[in-house]
């Protein structure tokens, strides 16, 4: 038997819409995928490739230029469009999901000619998807489903047609599926995390020559291991994994009054000492460059009223490792790596998490906003990223307080674990520049000013 | 406010020179009761004395006073015991002038009064009267090597935040064999008014091994370490969204995984909050303990991995914890070793902390190759009354017939025998050489010439005689061998196999016209003349079965009619070597 996909009716208004504009469209479904049923929550298109839209996707393509250059208008057949611009498309739209969300599947609206011809390439963007989502991920917390869904819908006839592959393996082939349209939404179960980051990274001469974002990448595996081997409390509670989260919904099914029941849980995360003895020898490396994050975040996360204890705890380690990955790539974009052997000392604030409501539903997705950004920039990104209009009343600022002058210039004097031995190496430094502001978020944020406030300290 | 005092004999019986000088003296206090367990010498610096006694001993035992043979010892050793933590009730236990008694204990308060206590000499089974823990946990520690200047500050520095890090609120311990979490503020899985048996209540049967005493399990708790990164954190982190500093420039820096491995002797009277406070002191133990080790044994560019060794020397009732670099062997930590003994007032003539004394967690199976160790301490008690026994000091493995898949029926008993002697010296920390087979064995005669070359792969017997040579030849062991012309003289060996236990306590290979055995001990009467041995028999050809092997008798006490009254005797006295 294939999967059966609930999709949120909203979504049908959705294609409906599309329909309605007698064009053809890409574009990625957003849900969550489980063993035993998919749950699909938003669809959005792919947006139109416009002239200033800086790819996210941090590496270089080999000796070419960046894809957005070549697809400069649309293309004019579905088969025409570039696999590399929906994968980009899809890595944008995944940073602003909490944890329990993720890209579950493309769709695409044409007329039946077109949408033949591109067979081919439906299923090249859905391999494409995955192997750029390969890239960023750490570790498999729980996310062994490979299924992915494709579903199309004939322009013509208005006919859906929804089948499953598994990216996982290139050799697979397209499965049937049901894709069901339900209009009591689902009920979804909130997570929410305070987290304090404080993560000294340095970086090997061997890495000279990557760029910043690897360096952090590379930098922050063991701290997302340790995430993944991280003790959870819910509501201050040490839970049997393998117990349902919800303990109040009754065992034949959901309990008549949906408002009497808890759908926000709180956790505390408590980081792991690997106990097996390791047998790594001590090392002198020769460091170019030493970074340390330190500040809090907000992790958010979602899961399905029948999730167990673990799959909740999971699904928050896979947020947070997600959000710190995302601020850091953001930010990277920004700060000019120096290759030379020159002393500096910045400090750089990233992005904030702010969160919106999905509308129609109990779920809220999020953005991360840059200091020097206002509201239309997020409502921009919003927009393209999500097909979502937004109000400035709609945005939640409060779950993260952006980082002031003062937090700033508390880090450069207080290294941590280098104060006695930086001393030598400090000496020289004339001053610590802060970058309070920073940073280009997405695809099509402008090149935003970068303020900066120099220094110097009484040394 | 402690009442009783009890004071392990062993120091009285081993501590060396406990008549001269000023020592301090560590144990474990209890609601009621305190207990010594040891002494350390006192060097110029007593707060430095105390703070390398320290990094040694587990977390729950520390420093509770002093042992002195002088007349005032209060005005003659203030400065000393001005350095012991004024929270604990101070101990001073005097010695008779001259003598190794203990003449009397009083505690010394705060206010500088002395109040006699009651006190009793005896033997301290650790076990019984605290609850083992075991925490391991990896630390990873990075510091940079300055360009000048000493690398011994910056890994100082680093060291002393780590500290701070676990001696903070966010540091958790949860249970490895339960659900539960202990922390500073309380505990999860578990009411916070639990005391430390539902602990160990939790702790499943299944990892306990029955032990001979039936009435009570024993367990080690191990515990896991987490660090809070929600709550209790927040003063080093700023409570904004994440800031990066970024720093560039050339720096070198040392990667290091510490390995932390602590024992903390929890009184069983505890209760469950004081159990992360514990454990949290020994960790910071040990952090100073491997900072020292790093320090000494290093050289720049080539640093040392610190590594952990708990052993319980058999000359005391106390477990130690000792961190030695990885890479180093066994010759090269002698002068360190020089250093535990004399502190410890240990003699300098056997080995007590080597890496093979290591010591064995209760609960935890012994790593000694599906052998049975010390069958002898199961068995039924001699007949002889009134008797003084003597038994093979330390542990050894039985060997006998069978074993190893080697078909030596009705003709390896002398091999076994002897295997069973090179087991002691291997599990005492002596040497390190392999259990010889038969075919080591035949050959190292051959190799020595004491034997054709026809010899190896053949069924011959061997005596005492080749016991001993080849005792000499593979561990570098001499053995002082026993004649008696016939088994019936056996009785009037009492006195020399008594003073062997004694001294160099290891077992004993007696051969000759008929079977070989092993001797482990000797229980005689010098009034009565009445003797019995402890024989530990290689002629059994089962499995491994304690229970078999003490029923039957193939490990027991034996009158002196168990000799064969009309053969003669040849005994192979293994003598110690005096190294430490």
């Amino acid at each position: 038997m294939g999967r059966t996909i609930l999709a949120d009716d909203r979504i049908q208004a959705y294609v409906d819409k599309l329909l309605s504009s007698n064009t053809w469209f890409l574009g990625t479904i957003i849900g969550k995928l489980t063993n035993q049923k998919d749950y699909a929550v938003h669809i959005v298109k792919t947006p139109e490739p416009l002239e200033d839209s800086a790819s996210v996707d941090q590496e270089p393509e080999e000796g070419s230029q960046n894809p957005r250059q070549k697809s400069q208008t649309r293309p004019a057949e579905l088969a025409d469009i570039k696999e590399q611009w929906a994968a980009t498309h899809a890595k944008q739209v995944s940073m602003m999901l909490p944890g329990g969300l993720d890209i579950i599947g493309i769709f695409a609206v044409a007329p039946p000619a077109m949408m033949q011809a591109a067979q081919v390439k439906l299923r090249q963007i859905l391999f494409a998807i995955q192997k750029q989502e390969k890239k960023s991920s750490v570790a498999d917390l729980g996310h062994d489903i490979g299924e992915r869904i494709l579903l199309q819908i004939c322009s013509t006839t208005r006919k859906y047609t929804c089948r499953t592959i598994d990216v996982q393996d290139p050799k697979s082939a397209f499965r049937p599926a049901e894709w069901r349209s339900q209009s009591t939404g689902e009920r979804w179960l909130r997570l929410e995390a305070e987290l304090a980051l404080n993560i000294p990274i340095y970086v090997s001469s061997k890495m000279k020559g990557t760029n910043l974002a690897k360096q952090i990448q590379t930098g922050l595996q063991p701290y997302f291991k340790s995430v993944c081997t991280s003790l959870m409390l819910v509501d201050n509670t040490l839970r049997q994994e393998m117990e349902i989260l919800d303990q109040s919904t009754d065992r034949k099914g959901k309990s008549k009054d949906i408002s009497a029941n808890q759908s926000s849980y709180s956790c505390n995360i408590f980081l792991k000492h690997p106990s097996s003895p390791d047998t790594t020898e001590p090392s002198v490396i020769d460091c170019t460059t030493q970074l340390v994050i330190k500040g809090k975040i907000h992790g958010r996360a979602y899961v399905i009223g029948k999730a167990t204890v673990k799959d909740a705890q999971n699904t928050m380690r896979t947020d947070i490792i997600r959000s710190i990955q995302s601020r850091c790539e953001l930010l990277s974009d920004d700060i000019q790596v120096v290759e030379d052997d020159i002393e500096t000392h910045e400090v750089y604030s990233t992005p904030r998490r702010v969160f919106f409501q999905l509308p129609g539903s109990s779920l809220q997705l999020c953005d991360y906003m840059f200091q020097d950004e206002k509201f239309t920039e997020v409502r921009g990104r919003v927009q393209e990223l999500l097909d979502l209009t937004l109000e400035e009343e709609d945005l939640d600022l409060s779950f993260e307080r952006p980082a002031t002058e003062e937090d700033c210039c508390e880090l450069s004097v207080a290294p941590g674990q280098s104060s006695a031995a930086s001393a030598e190496v400090t000496k020289s430094n004339q001053g610590v520049t802060y970058y309070i502001m920073a940073g280009v978020g997405g695809a099509l944020a402008l090149a935003a000013a970068v303020v900066s406030y120099l220094n110097t300290p009484d040394t | 406010m402690t009442t009783c005092v009890k004071i392990s004999q062993k120091i009285t019986e081993n501590c060396k020179d406990i008549n001269s000088g000023c020592k301090l003296v560590f144990g474990v206090q209890s609601s009621t009761t305190s207990y010594v367990l040891g002494c350390v010498s006192v060097s110029e610096d007593p707060v430095k004395r105390l703070n390398y006694v320290h990094t040694l001993l587990p977390g729950g035992v520390q420093v509770l006073g002093i042992l002195s043979a002088d007349a005032d010892p209060v005005s003659k050793h203030r400065d000393v015991l001005n350095c012991i933590d004024q929270e604990t009730s101070r101990l001073i236990i005097t010695v008779k002038k001259g003598q190794t008694q203990i003449d009397s204990v009083h505690e010394f308060s705060a206010d500088g009064d002395c109040v006699q206590l009651q006190w009793t000499l005896e033997h301290i089974d650790l076990p019984s009267i605290c609850v083992v823990a075991r925490t391991r946990c990896q630390i990873s520690l990075a510091f940079p090597l300055p360009e000048k200047g000493k690398w011994q500050d910056s890994l100082n520095t680093a060291i002393e935040n780590i500290k701070t890090g676990i001696a903070s609120q966010s540091t958790m311990f949860r249970l490895e064999q339960a659900n539960v979490l202990l922390c500073s503020s309380g505990c999860y899985g578990l009411p916070d008014d639990s005391s430390i048996h539902s602990l160990v209540d939790m702790v499943g049967d299944e990892n306990a091994i029955q032990t001979r005493r039936k009435e009570k399990k024993q367990v080690t708790l191990l515990f896991e370490v987490y660090t809070d990164m929600c709550n209790g954190c927040s003063e080093k982190v700023p409570s904004c969204s994440p800031v990066i500093s970024y720093k560039t420039g050339p720096v070198k820096v040392t990667n290091l995984l510490l390995n932390l491995d602590t024992v903390t002797l929890l009184p069983t009277s505890a209760h469950i909050s004081d159990v992360s406070k514990g454990l949290s002191v020994s960790l910071q133990r040990q952090l100073v303990a491997m900072e020292t080790c790093i320090s000494q044994h290093s050289k720049l560019k080539s640093f040392v991995k610190p590594k952990s060794y708990h052993c319980k020397p058999l000359l005391s009732d106390c477990v130690f914890s000792v961190i030695y670099p990885d890479s180093f062997d066994n010759k090269q930590l002698e002068l360190e070793r020089k250093q535990l003994h004399e502190c410890l007032c240990f003699a300098l003539d056997r080995p007590l902390f080597r890496r093979v004394n290591r010591f064995t967690f209760p609960g935890s199976h012994d790593n000694t190759g599906g052998y049975l160790v010390n069958v002898h301490e199961h068995v039924p008690r001699s007949k002889v009354t009134g008797g003084t026994m003597c038994c093979v000091q330390g542990s050894y493995t039985y060997h006998h017939y069978m074993q190893d898949r080697f078909d030596d029926n009705k003709w390896g008993c002398a091999y076994r025998s002897l295997q069973t002697l090179v087991s002691w010296f291997r599990l005492q920390g002596y040497n390190d050489t392999e259990i010889p087979s038969h075919h080591t064995i035949q050959q190292t005669l051959v190799d020595i010439g004491d034997k054709e070359p026809s010899f190896v792969g053949s069924r011959k017997w061997i005596g005492s005689m080749e016991v001993s040579f080849v005792l000499d030849t593979l561990l570098g062991v001499t053995s002082k061998i026993l004649s008696v012309s016939s088994g019936a003289e056996m009785s009037s060996k009492g006195r020399e196999l008594q003073s062997h236990f004694q001294t160099q306590g290891t077992p004993i290979m007696i051969g000759g016209g008929v079977l070989a055995h092993t001797i482990l001990g000797v229980d005689y009467d010098e009034v009565t003349g009445n003797i019995a041995f402890l024989i530990l028999d290689p002629h059994y050809t089962g499995a491994e079965e304690l229970k078999i092997i003490v029923d039957k008798g193939w490990c027991g006490w034996k009158g002196p009619d168990f000799w064969d009254q009309h053969a003669h005797y040849n005994m192979c006295l293994p003598q110690r070597p005096c190294v430490i």
